[in-house]
């Protein structure tokens, strides 16, 4: 009867340490709260959320055990190998939690609630689920296991994931803020607003790119290899063509919205003020085409603008507009 | 048989090692040769009376006749070769050399060694500090404008670049992929970003912004090599499309040994025998 009552006695124990499971709270201030700081969480494995708002430090809560170095036992010892403790430090405007990352650890809940502006910096070595909402900094992320979830996001954002569901969604996307998500295994979507202006390129070569962004929203060229229609020449011919094609086509476009703002300015003094003629975009770059199996979706979402690529080996790619 | 030949046989006819045929001579002749008869007889008694005698025993004297022989005989026959002499010699010689106390006398060595290094140090005199000469302000100015200058570089070629966070460096590649210049020392960053960037994403980012310069062969073996090295599935089944896109006929060894390293993703190996299948 010895493994019962032992298998007995370890989940009485279990039990026990469950239920008395002390959430910690630990805070620590930006030393320059003025500049958009950065919050870098190392975790070997365990679940984390942040919650961006008009907070002014860094607040984390979690049921691990802070470290805190200055609380000795009754016998006076301070424990220093405690193997369920975090650790957060800030220096230099970078506050970093650490979980974990000098063995195993149990996994852990992480609430971290923070500036709007920061930056994140997140990366979990076995995985675990990622929640982000609310924050306007760049978000960069490298996870292995876990959805990643990202919510109300008006940065730029990296994310890099083995498995699991990243879905993102977005208040704002600016021109120098790109976007970049790839995965290994598990579906990617997006949220982007209706008036967002991307250059695009999707890349998956098992899954299949939907989007619910209209023909004339989001403009594409897809390019997946079939042995039956294989250029019998080179593919920089084709590509080259193409580029002089579309050179030629924007400057005759240029060409007519100079004429067309001119001839307005000539007829109107007080007419309306004369709107500048688009700044003609640099020829975009020939994509890399899909030629080893998998589909390659490249194109422009709304003209253009801000880089979102999303490369998936098994998942699919769905890119919604935001409903508002 | 005659009585001569007869009686020189007698020895071996009596231990029986005649030969058969003359030892029925012997026989034959004995029978009727008187002489032969009396002169066996002889024989036999002779052989009798030796068996009779008793044993001689050895005598108390012996032993120490034979120790004295011992003796002598090494002094007198063993000379010791010079070669054994000195042997001798050296071995005793480290015998008394070789430790028999070996953690004392160790010890003690240590000891002595870092006794003479730290006395050496002590006595030789540190080598006098270079002087630095000072630079008058114009000089300083164009130093400073120089290091402004080389820091303001293209950041991709820095090594600072992989300290800064993923978004900085993948704007870096971005912005090299959107001006499309063929500056030597871009495509040199961008294909060590290629190449050793942490982030999947940076990485895939770098090899977009290669392909329009897929013209370029350094560009091209460039990328080969970083496939070889790649860990990722994803940016190597991209870098597959490259090289078959670029129709480089030196990138078949490449994606051969692709399809055949079984420690490579199998999507992988596939997308390398679809793109051979093309090459």
């Amino acid at each position: 009867m010895k493994p019962k009552l032992l298998s007995i006695l370890s989940g009485a124990l279990l039990a026990v340490a469950t239920l008395t499971a002390e959430e910690t709270k630990s805070s620590i201030a930006f030393s320059n709260p003025t500049e958009p700081g950065r919050f870098s969480a190392r975790l070997s494995n365990g679940e984390i959320t942040i919650h961006g708002g008009d907070y002014a430090e860094v607040t984390v809560s979690s049921d691990a055990d802070g470290a805190p170095p200055n609380h000795p036992r009754d016998d006076g010892l301070r424990v220093l190998s405690s193997s369920a403790t975090f650790s957060l430090e800030e220096h230099e405007n970078t506050v970093v939690l650490d979980y974990g990352t000098e063995g195993w650890t149990q996994d852990s809940e992480f609430h971290v609630t923070l500036p709007r502006h920061t930056h994140i910096d997140i990366e979990i070595g076995f995985g675990g689920e990622i929640q982000v909402e609310e924050i306007d900094g760049d978000i960069v992320i490298k996870n292995l296991n876990g959805e990643v979830a990202l919510r109300n996001i008006g940065g730029g954002v990296i994310v890099e994931s083995a498995n699991g569901e990243i879905s993102a969604s977005f208040t704002k996307v600016s021109p120098d803020r790109p976007l970049s998500f790839s995965s290994m295994n598990g579906e990617i979507s997006l949220r982007l607003p209706a008036d967002t202006a991307a250059d695009v390129r999707f890349r998956t070569h098992n899954g299949t790119i939907l989007t619910n962004f209209s023909d004339d929203e989001l403009i594409t060229k897809t390019t997946s290899y079939h042995r039956s229609n294989a250029p019998p020449t080179g593919e920089f011919a084709e590509v080259a063509a193409d580029l002089a094609r579309e050179a030629v086509q924007m400057a005759q476009e240029i060409a007519q919205e100079v004429r067309i703002a001119v001839q307005e300015a000539r007829d109107s003094k007080h007419g309306p003020r004369v709107q500048a003629p688009r700044a003609p975009r640099a020829p975009r770059t020939a994509i890399i085409p899909a030629m080893a199996g998998g589909k390659v979706i490249a194109g422009t979402l709304n003209g253009g603008g801000t880089s979102i690529q999303v490369a998936t080996m098994n998942g699919d790619i769905v890119i919604r507009k935001n409903r508002d | 048989m005659n009585c001569h030949r007869t009686q020189d046989s007698f020895i071996d006819y009596q231990t029986g090692t005649l030969p058969p045929h003359e030892n029925l001579a012997v026989r034959a002749h004995l029978k009727t040769c008187l002489t032969c008869q009396r002169q066996w007889a002889d024989l036999q008694q002779t052989l009798l009376a030796l068996d009779k005698l008793p044993e001689p025993e050895p005598t108390p004297r012996l032993r120490a006749n034979f120790y004295a022989f011992l003796e002598e005989a090494p002094l007198e026959h063993v000379a010791p070769s010079p070669f054994a002499l000195a042997r001798s010699r050296i071995d005793s010689f480290f015998a008394a050399i070789l430790p028999s106390r070996p953690a004392l006398q160790f010890a003690l060595t240590i000891a002595l060694l870092i006794g003479g290094v730290a006395a050496g140090m002590r006595l030789i005199p540190p080598s006098a500090p270079t002087i630095i000469t000072r630079t008058d302000p114009a000089t300083q100015q164009e130093l400073a404008s120089l290091r402004a200058r080389v820091e303001s570089m293209d950041e991709l070629v820095t090594s600072r670049l992989l300290t800064q966070p993923a978004t900085n460096r993948l704007r870096s590649v971005l912005a090299a992929l959107n001006e499309n210049d063929s500056n030597d020392r871009t495509l040199a960053a961008l294909l060590n970003t290629l190449a050793f960037d942490p982030s999947v994403n940076v990485r895939l980012t770098a090899l977009e912004a290669l392909y329009a310069h897929v013209d370029r062969a350094p560009v091209r073996s460039g990328v080969m090599t970083a496939l070889a090295r790649e860990p990722s599935p994803l940016v190597q089944v991209a870098m597959i499309d490259f090289v078959v896109a670029s129709r480089d006929a030196q990138a078949s060894p490449t994606l051969t040994r692709l399809t055949r390293d079984p420690s490579i993703d199998a999507v992988v190996r596939q997308a390398a025998r679809r793109g051979l299948a093309q090459l």
